[in-house]
């Protein structure tokens, strides 16, 4: 990907949509001032505007901001994940299509530390206004990590209790989730109290069982999750797992079109139910 | 003293159908292994997938979950919203490794009173082979015990 | 109010009937000659085209019935006479003795155990054995026990007595006599159904003499999960499965011989579904082949239902004629001879052959008909006119069901509510209406500590035979929050329910729980018991321990009663979090907007109008009438058009009836009891906008005739549509008089895009083919056909345009015929199946039967009534077996062809039904919500609104830019559907909250001590 070109496209859609006032904001990213790394960078002024960049460091989900914006009219610098968030919102009813102006990316090879780039199919945008970048010209290689399918029933549990023994419930997960926007999270829930809140790990295998059933049909596999835990858990697994099973079992994979109704909102009288007693 | 292990399975059933079925084999006088406690609910429609992992949480060895057959719903489509709801659950927390044997799920008719007593036994045989729940974190329940019992309105 | 009607017959006709008019107000005593309610219904395994479990989608229906307060139930009697006329009949009941005292009765069926005399069980068609002292079947309503008088040995030798020593109830009275009951009612609903026809009704087949030779009623309780064979398919001679099943179709209909030349109506589709439900049972089994002359898939849904057995691996269709049926002797074996379409014969071997027995009138309801002089057709059933298809010939005598004719069940519920309307207007002194039961005053109990008061119940030895219920009792004591805590032997008892209102009050308890029976049949009575002493009634919590306990580990006393300690700890544990609930009022309005004024909208208006309630009619075309008022033949040669007339005339002059007509619906708002429509209409030319309200909407706005260009249709004028050619005969209008006519079936039906069939076109072919064939007796007439379906009594015509010498000649869709025109005449190709070989013939008319097509607007309306459409188009009702004019949307109701093909007076009579149970909602002053229903936490809700997607009802919303969901308590059904999906658990069920379950789940693990109770549930055993 030319990181500098598509910079330099999005400095230019961001300045002209601030300056002819088509929006009142753009979200996209800047750099951070002393590490290298990028930050978001959300502004209403055409000349902030133009210190937007776009590297392999913009890991980050834009996408989140949205909802805290979505009265106004706002622009967004998306990667196809992204678009695929924003399609999701717009499934669900939280957003409104001509208010989000969306400066779509091609192309995408990928963020930097994120595993789950490497099983990605969407590499460009679902859904956009602009376009930067170019669109890739081969197909790029896709492949699900497998590797837990393989292990036995009792390996997986070891593996996951060894993995959410070290968290520590800070919910960077949740936070980083595009699709985690209850005004109150069940772990909050005093009446009834769903999950403990001490640390345990009974308790913190429930909160994670927990989150990945709400990502049920709507987890998009973006990988923001396990990005964002400052512990290098694999708290993306479960969420994955599931997103294999809409993938599969019902050829539902959210954020696609706007127009579908998400995987728990309808149903097939022919639906699968493989391990059901018959 | 050594004792068998009798497990307690919590059986999540429909109003219209399996509870039905439940009631049909008591009529009818069949027999099946005490082990299965019975939450009634309106519709298999109703249960969320919190409520099992609560069932879990709580000790049940196992959990069973059966509504009117797909078509039969008393309220015309709860069930197959819970189909996929309840494939889902049951996928994750097989692959979070949790036995198969513990997660059952099907539909049983209110006449199908012999078929529920059937079902309750079989269930019952394949939690007993997979031995009792030691929970997420597998230590037991032992330690829990007394009354979690939370805070009144 | 109103006074009485009389309901003859307990079954789907009979409980829907008495329902509905209960609904409307009207007081119903019903009558059933069985021990309990159900009728036929209850004996099949499974419904199509749904494949739904019938006794899942009956029972409800049956205890809503039961307990209705205005339905008085007579089981186990029969109507002796009728004096008098309508409005004030006198009528004799005759209750036969059953030897048990039905208020101490509880069903618990000990006696039938001990009972030594066993007899055939006729609900299981004589298949297996039941005792002397029974139920009808397991789920029998009242769940009373009946003694066979007959075969009692008490009762027909004075020995025995083993059921009296053993009810310790005793519910037992040997000397029960019959009793004859006087009742005066203001009118009479018959539904008596029907009985099967004798196995042995086609000779040939070797019923009884062939043990593998069954009849579909026998196969239908071989399939039953409760029946003799538990669902199992096996043959009766050796007990082996059967692989290989042969259905003869039309066993006895469509038969001269037997008297029974009509058809059945119901076996083709109830033998494709014992084989559709056969495979599911048994996924490789070898063959299941269906013998039959036509395939009568004519109503909602049949068609693509066949399609679907069509394609069926293992389900084969023979057009053949069976010759005979013989034994091999060795194996048991049926040999089936048979001739096929091109007059070949064939033999086949099966393990089992079905014979599809038809349906016939009862001879003792026919000599009852006879006696009270209501007039009986021919076939026995009662006579019925066309345009007054309830009514027999005896006024304030209606009929619905089977006793009119054979018919399935939808049409028969359709024919219930249809015929409850008629009677009720019979029956009315003023407004109609039920009226609604008043709350009662509870002390307030909801921020109290709780204290529960258990009651545990011995039901004799029911539970305390197995479970130790003074220990459970004992021990209940040891849960948090319990109070008191007793145990009685017979909780149910009038003396046991005052004590437990007793105790609320001494003990200040504020939480009951009972542990008893099944909460299905006796939670509304434990309820009303913690009602008397002063609590809400929804704080009441049972405890299962009889059905689903001791009844079902009898052999386990230890095991049984831990687990009733568990429930009786669960059941607490759900009663601690149980809330005060009640039912809330809503504003209802008495008036019904109809859609549609064609002969079913002027049906439902005006039915409505009738009893009292302001309705408005509205029309899109200037003249009422619809598709009626082109129709001339339709029925017995009576002019639909003056039916229209009529109707039309009654309308104009109706106080309660206003009309809207060049009117279109716009806008639809609200919900039942509260519906606002915006019309535009159009008068003089201008448009202009009005609002109108009502409580309730009829849509009834019909369907249309196919356009098509197949076969030359529209493009040479001797090609004609069948409703055309009615057209023409009535205006004398068919010069020169055709010498060949042609007459092509199905054009548009059957196919790929319209799976359906129109339903009407075969009559109307036969119908018009007759006319012209008695007027020109040398006109040559070919009916090209695909399968003849001239269902129920139209039989007779078919047979009669055959007499006459009309000539029916079979083709298949792959073959169709074709058309084409020179200046003298019509071609037309088509493939002679007989002969083998295409055949050229002239014609100088050619007839088409264009397929009834839903109408375009039928989307937008849809939409604006948020009612679903079918994959054809045609409006969906809630249930197509039980609700067949109800929408899921409670307040909406449906009729006519906007339901689907149907015949003018199937159209009148479902226009009835839906006035019926329109009226049952009109009638109330206000509407009551449920109880539990789902309420939403506002704080909570993310408004991402997938409650409202998920919810049946329409109950439950997200309004535009709201930031919450709102749920509608008059729609809401209580399935809690929303509360499953809600990920914020905004969305909760009232009864079954959230924290309701988690308790009642946690509880069953209260008992686990730290250091006492190991992992999983080791040691539960001892620590009782």
């Amino acid at each position: 990907m030319n990181y500098h070109k598509i910079s330099q496209e999005i400095k230019d859609i961001a300045f002209r949509l601030l300056a002819d006032k088509e929006v009142e904001l753009v979200l996209g990213f800047g750099k951070e001032k002393f590490s290298g790394q990028s930050t978001p960078l959300i502004t209403s002024s055409p000349e902030k505007a133009r210190e937007m960049i776009f590297d392999e460091n913009c890991a980050m989900m834009l996408a989140n901001y949205l909802r805290e914006h979505a009265g106004k009219k706002v622009a967004i610098i998306a990667k196809p994940c992204e678009t695929r968030a924003i399609v999701a919102y717009l499934a669900e009813d939280l957003l409104v299509r001509d208010r989000v102006t969306i400066i779509g990316i091609q192309g995408c090879t990928g963020v930097k530390d994120n595993t789950a780039c490497q099983e990605c199919t969407v590499r460009e945008p679902v859904l956009a206004d602009y376009t930067v970048g170019e669109p890739l010209t081969d197909e790029v290689e896709a492949q699900d990590d497998l590797s837990l399918e393989e292990m036995s029933p009792q390996e997986r549990l070891e593996y996951f209790r060894e993995e959410f023994s070290r968290c520590i419930r800070c919910y960077a997960c949740r936070e980083a989730c595009y699709a985690c926007y209850c005004p109150v999270c069940f772990t909050d829930s005093n009446r009834p109290r769903w999950v403990e809140e001490t640390l345990g790990i009974n308790e913190n295998f429930t909160f994670h069982l927990m989150r990945s059933l709400h990502m049920a049909g709507r987890c998009i596999n973006c990988g923001a999750c396990e990005v964002a835990c400052p512990e290098g858990i694999d708290v993306r697994a479960l969420a994955a797992k599931l997103y294999r099973v809409s993938r599969d079992l019902y050829s539902f994979e959210p954020g696609m079109d706007p127009e579908e109704k998400t995987l728990f909102a309808t149903y097939d009288s022919e639906d699968p139910q493989p391990r059901f007693i018959d | 003293m050594a004792k068998t292990f009798e497990p307690k399975i919590i059986a999540f059933l429909c109003n219209w159908c399996t509870y039905a079925a439940a009631d049909l084999a008591g009529s009818s006088r069949i027999q099946y292994p005490h082990n299965v406690r019975v939450v009634r609910v309106p519709c298999s429609g109703r249960i969320d997938p919190f409520l099992l992992i609560k069932a879990l949480n709580s000790g049940a060895d196992g959990i069973l979950v059966s509504g009117c057959h797909p078509g039969d719903c008393h309220y015309l489509n709860g069930n197959y919203y819970a189909r996929r709801r309840l494939v889902m659950f049951q996928e994750l927390l097989i692959f979070a490794g949790v036995e198969e044997e513990r997660l059952n799920f099907t539909w049983c008719s209110a006449a199908e009173g012999k078929r529920f007593a059937e079902i309750v036994e079989d269930v019952v045989e394949q939690v007993k082979k997979v031995g009792p729940w030691k929970g997420f974190d597998g230590r037991g329940f032992q330690e829990k015990g007394g009354m979690v019992l939370h805070e009144l309105s | 109010m109103a006074r009485s009607v009389l309901v003859v017959g307990g079954g789907i006709a009979g409980i829907q009937a008495a329902y509905d008019l209960a609904e409307m107000g009207v007081p119903v005593a019903m009558l059933e000659s069985r021990p309990s309610l159900g009728g036929r219904m209850a004996q099949l395994d499974k419904t199509f085209p749904t494949n739904d479990c019938s006794t899942c989608i009956l029972a409800p229906k049956i205890s809503d019935c039961y307990n209705h307060q205005l339905v008085t139930t007579y089981t186990y009697s029969e109507l002796v006479d009728i004096e008098g006329e309508a409005g004030d009949f006198k009528v004799r009941i005759k209750k036969k003795p059953r030897y048990v005292i039905p208020e101490l009765c509880n069903g618990c069926g000990e006696c039938a155990e001990k009972c030594p005399v066993k007899v055939k069980d006729p609900f299981n068609e004589g298949l297996d054995q039941q005792k002397a002292i029974y139920k009808l079947y397991e789920q029998g309503v009242p769940n009373i026990m009946t003694i066979d008088g007959e075969h009692c040995l008490k009762i027909t030798r004075d020995r025995c007595g083993l059921c009296e020593k053993t009810c310790d109830k005793g519910a037992i009275d040997y000397n029960q006599k019959e009793e004859i009951i006087e009742l005066d009612v203001a009118s009479v609903i018959f539904a008596p159904g029907y009985e099967a026809f004798e196995g042995g009704v086609v000779g040939e087949y070797g019923y009884k003499k062939h043990p593998n030779v069954i009849t579909s009623l026998e196969y239908e309780r071989f399939l039953s999960a409760s029946g003799p064979t538990g669902g199992h398919v096996v043959r009766p001679s050796d007990g082996k499965e059967a692989q290989r099943i042969a259905f003869l179709h039309c066993a006895g209909s469509r038969d001269v011989r037997m008297d029974h030349n009509y058809c059945s109506a119901v076996c083709c589709m109830y033998s494709i579904k014992q084989a559709m439900v056969t495979r599911e049972h048994l996924e490789t089994i070898e063959a299941l082949d269906l013998y039959y002359m036509d395939i009568r898939a004519y109503g909602k849904g049949f068609e693509s239902y066949y399609n679907q057995a069509f394609d069926t691996q293992g389900i084969n269709f023979y057009r053949n004629r069976v010759a005979s049926l013989d034994q091999d002797r060795d194996s048991g074996d049926i040999i089936v001879k048979s001739l096929n379409e091109d007059g070949q014969s064939q033999e086949q071997k099966y393990d089992l052959v079905v014979l599809s027995v038809g349906l016939k009138p009862q001879p003792e309801i026919i000599e009852l008909m006879k006696r009270l002089k209501i007039r009986v057709s021919k076939y026995g059933f009662a006579a019925m006119r066309g345009e007054e298809p309830l009514s027999t010939s005896r006024p304030g005598i209606f009929a619905c069901g089977v006793a009119a004719g054979p018919k399935d069940i939808p049409e028969a519920v359709m024919e219930a509510s249809g015929a409850a309307v008629m009677a009720a207007e019979v029956a009315r002194t003023d407004k109609l209406g039920l009226p609604a039961a008043e709350e009662g005053e509870y002390t307030f109990t909801e921020f109290q500590r709780p204290r529960v008061g258990v009651f545990v119940c011995h039901c004799g030895n029911n539970i305390a035979g197995v479970v130790k219920v003074e220990e459970v009792a004992e021990k209940a004591k040891e849960i948090p929050f319990v109070e008191h805590s007793e145990d009685i032997r017979y909780l149910c008892s009038e003396d046991s329910l005052e004590l437990i209102a007793q105790q609320i009050k001494e003990k200040g308890l504020n939480r009951v729980v009972v542990a008893s029976c099944t909460p299905r049949t006796h939670e509304p009575l434990f309820r009303q018991a913690a009602a008397r002493g002063g609590l809400n009634p929804y704080l009441m919590i049972m405890a299962n321990i009889r059905d689903q306990n001791s009844w079902v580990h009898r052999e386990d006393e230890e095991g049984a009663t831990i687990k009733a300690l568990d429930l009786v700890r669960s059941a607490t544990g759900k009663a601690i979090r149980a809330r005060a609930l009640s039912r809330s009022k809503v504003e209802n309005m008495d008036r019904a907007v109809v859609i549609g004024g064609g002969v079913a909208g002027l049906t439902a208006a005006l039915q409505l109008a009738r009893i009292g309630f302001p309705v408005i009619l509205v029309e899109k075309e200037a003249e009422l009438g619809g598709q009626a008022r082109d129709m001339f033949l339709t029925f017995q040669e009576r002019a639909a058009r003056n039916l229209v007339k009529k109707l039309t005339k009654e309308a104009e002059e109706n106080a309660n009836l206003h009309i809207y007509a060049s009117s279109k619906v716009r806008k639809v708002e609200g919900y039942v009891g509260n519906y606002t429509l915006t019309l535009q209409s159009t008068e003089e030319g201008k448009d202009q906008e009005v609002e109108i309200q009502g409580g309730t909407v009829i849509v009834a706005t019909g369907a249309g005739e196919l356009i098509t260009e197949e076969y030359l249709a529209g493009q040479d004028q001797r090609v004609i549509s069948q409703k055309d050619l009615d057209v023409l005969i009535r205006d004398n209008r068919l010069e020169p008089v055709p010498q060949k006519v042609f007459m092509i079936q199905c054009v548009g039906s059957r196919e790929e895009d319209r799976q359906y069939c129109s339903r009407i076109c075969c009559t109307q072919a036969v119908h018009n083919a007759i006319y012209l064939k008695e007027r020109f007796p040398d006109m040559e007439i070919t009916i090209l056909y695909r399968d003849m379906r001239t269902y129920g009594f139209f039989e007779d015509l078919y047979r009669k345009a055959r007499k006459l010498g009309v000539r029916f000649v079979l083709y298949e869709e792959e073959q169709k015929p074709e058309v084409r025109a020179d200046r003298d005449s019509l071609k037309i190709r088509y493939r002679d199946l007989v002969s083998r070989s295409t055949v050229e013939e002239e014609a100088q008319l050619l007839v088409l039967a264009k397929a009834i097509v839903p109408l375009e607007g039928n989307r937008e309306l849809s939409q604006q009534l948020k009612v679903p459409l079918n994959e054809d188009g045609f409006f969906l009702e809630a249930h197509v077996k039980l609700m067949p004019v109800d929408f899921a949307t409670d307040g909406v109701y449906l009729c006519g062809l906007a339901h689907g093909p149907k015949n003018i007076s199937e159209s009148i009579a479902q226009a009835c039904a839906a006035a019926g149970r329109a009226a049952a909602v009109l009638g109330r002053d206000y509407l009551l919500t449920e109880a539990m229903v789902a309420t939403v936490n506002e704080e909570l809700c993310s408004a991402c609104g997938t409650c409202e997607e998920v919810c049946p009802f329409k109950a439950i919303s997200v309004e535009e830019g709201a930031d919450a969901a709102q749920v509608n308590t008059v729609l809401c059904k209580g399935c809690g559907s929303c509360a499953a999906v809600c990920r914020s658990h905004a969305a909760d069920l009232l009864g079954f909250t959230n924290r309701e379950i988690l308790d009642e789940i946690d509880a069953l693990f209260w008992d686990r001590e730290p250091g006492k109770v190991q992992a999983g549930g080791v040691a539960h055993g001892k620590d009782i």
